[in-house]
């Protein structure tokens, strides 16, 4: 449905994005995933047709955004990073104009706004001037402008960006809803939320891929390295001290210490759980144990298992 | 068409959602009217001389108009919403400029009143008023068309009001820049040519060669033929060329941008 193909693009001596190719088969949902500056907004930009890129194709149902760009756009339903909303309008107004530029048939139109206003829980609001609406509202409204039209393939860009974490869950929801009859592709720097709701994963950073992958390959890898979370009632050092030579653990940090409760993080070595020793030595010491858990792998954490080097992945241009 | 349609209503209606739509028409009804009064006073009603009157403050008037178009749009980043719906840049230009037209025109229509008391006090309306009109209406499309291109190279509206402002007092200091410019060119002429290659008429001719040229792309110059009441085809068509001329640089401004955008 989406192809594209040795895409890149120059700002002056920056490379936004370095010949990036993949596809997105119709039906599915594809994560966008990469630190800052990894070049999402980019190409997100460029296969909208928003902006050209300096190389590399992209084609839209086989139709090439730059050839045919009406018939492309056509297909497309964008959200992009910052949503496109002129505060002057109401959510009605807005709806109804973006209704308008998708050339959505006026007998079609109204039941069409109700119908994506349901979709994103902002019936209530569609009377209110954009410019008074919190920030979750207005992410809500941008949602719903891309789904004007029924465009077959929806481009997310951050969608869950300023909700608070009940919407997170509802848009996620609705999103993994779109996607049996949509494509989709989303970006995020968030790990977990992509192996929610996508079928497969692009890693990017730095504007190259790193890593293209299913969902299920991607939590094997991201499971290699485990950080686990534990609350003691004990003398922190001694905890330390005691963790440390647990066969399996590779180090051991106090995060916090208050009125004798520690809570402290571990780190273990690939693929072991150590649970259970962990267990038996509190217990031993008369230490108990009043939460475990582990935490999730961070986008950091599956960088150094994609890119198999230890540097960190953020800051790195930008700085 | 549907397209450029909602972009004009979505524009037109924008107008009057911020303050600049009743501003401009504030400061259009007070001054024209002013002016109108005054003469009245004076038992001496010309709506003509009103409208060359109000045509020399198109060069604040039109920028207030026009330096939102783009820039605005670029700054909030709703572009975006612009360049990725199925809507070519030609039809997103055309629907700006409409809307900005219309407000124009809504200006200009208020000044038919002034006509009406005249018609009634038994005053002079006759067909020079219409070729006046005619100059007035066809300038004012002129001047917006430049305003729009100037708001599409920025994304700062007061940089665009600025810039405007300053290339329409160029306007209108034009025609005096015009002779200075012959006799300059005469001169410079005169002193460069010691070994006396040209004659001093043909030094002559060049510099008011140089003094037709320039007032022949100004557009102030072409208007002198309405006001008197004659209405030939040359001034008017290139009125309206020199407005399509700035749509189309508009387009490729906009469209550059994007497509090159370093
Ligand atoms: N208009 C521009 N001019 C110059 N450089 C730009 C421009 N737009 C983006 N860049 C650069 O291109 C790189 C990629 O930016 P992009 O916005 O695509 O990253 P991103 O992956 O979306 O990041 P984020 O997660 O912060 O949204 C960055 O280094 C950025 O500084
Ligand atoms: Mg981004």
């Amino acid at each position: 449905m989406i192809e594209i193909t040795n895409l890149s693009k120059h700002y002056g001596d920056i490379v936004a994005v370095d010949d990036v190719s993949f596809r997105v088969e119709k039906g599915e949902i594809l994560g966008f995933l990469g630190p800052n500056g990894a070049g999402k907004t980019t190409t997100m930009n460029i296969l909208t047709g928003y902006i050209s890129a300096s190389s590399g194709v992209v084609t839209i149902d086989g139709h090439d955004i730059l050839e045919e760009p009406l018939e492309a756009k056509r297909r497309i339903g964008y959200l992009p990073e910052a949503p496109p909303l002129y505060v002057d309008m109401t959510v009605m107004e807005y709806l109804s104009f973006v209704a308008d530029l998708k050339g959505v048939p006026r007998r079609s139109r109204a039941a069409e706004i109700a119908e994506a206003m349901r979709l994103v829980r902002i019936t209530d609001v569609a009377h209110r001037l954009i410019g008074n609406l919190s920030k979750g509202y207005r992410q809500r409204v941008g949602i719903a402008q891309a789904l004007l039209g029924h465009p077959e393939v929806l481009v997310l860009d951050e969608p869950t960006v300023g909700l608070d974490p009940k919407q997170i869950i509802e848009i996620r929801n609705t999103i993994r809803d779109l996607g049996k009859d949509h494509t989709i592709i989303l970006s995020s720097h968030i790990l977990p939320e992509v192996s929610a709701i996508c079928d497969r994963v692009v890693i990017i950073n730095r504007g190259r891929i790193v890593a293209l992958d299913d969902v299920a390959t991607l939590n094997d890898r991201s499971r290699a390295t485990r950080e686990m979370e534990l609350t003691v009632e004990g003398p922190a050092r001694e905890i330390v001290q005691r963790l440390r030579v647990v066969p399996g653990i590779i180090d051991a940090t106090v995060l916090r210490e208050k009125d004798g409760i520690v809570t402290l993080t571990y780190e273990t070595e690939p693929d072991t759980d150590v649970r259970r020793q962990v267990f038996y030595e509190m217990a031993r010491n008369t230490w108990p144990i009043l939460d475990t858990h582990g935490l999730e792998a961070t986008l950091e954490d599956v960088f150094l298992q994609v890119t198999g080097n230890v540097q960190t992945p953020t800051g790195g241009r930008e700085a | 068409m549907k397209q450029t349609q909602a972009i004009y209503r979505r524009e037109l209606n924008a107008y009057f959602k911020s303050p600049i739509g009743y501003v401009l028409l504030a400061i259009f009804i007070f001054v024209s009217s002013l002016f109108f009064a005054v003469n009245l006073l004076g038992y001496y009603a010309n709506i003509a001389s009103e409208l060359n009157f109000m045509q020399g403050l198109f060069f604040v008037l039109i920028p207030i108009l026009t330096m939102k178009t783009f820039a605005e749009e670029r700054r909030s980043g709703t572009e975006i919403l612009l360049f990725t719906t199925p809507v070519t840049t030609p039809q997103i230009v055309v629907g700006k400029y409409l809307a900005a037209f219309t407000l124009f025109l809504i200006m200009t229509a208020t000044t038919l009143i002034h006509v009406a008391i005249t018609v009634l006090l038994q005053g002079t309306v006759d067909v020079l008023l219409l070729g006046t009109y005619v100059g007035f209406i066809l300038s004012g499309a002129v001047y917006i068309a430049i305003g729009v291109m100037i708001s599409s190279l920025t994304s700062n509206q007061i940089i665009a009001a600025i810039v405007s402002v300053v290339i329409f007092i160029g306007f209108m200091l034009l025609e005096a820049i015009a002779s200075l410019l012959g006799n300059f060119t005469t001169t410079i002429l005169q002193n460069l040519d010691f070994l006396n290659l040209l004659s001093a008429a043909q030094e002559a001719a060049a510099g008011e060669a140089v003094t037709k040229a320039v007032n022949w792309i100004n557009p102030a110059t072409r208007l002198v033929d309405f006001s008197s009441g004659i209405f030939r085809l040359t001034p008017i068509v290139f009125l309206i060329s020199i407005t399509l001329l700035f749509l189309y640089l508009t387009v490729q401004v906009l469209e550059r941008r994007r497509w090159t955008q370093s």
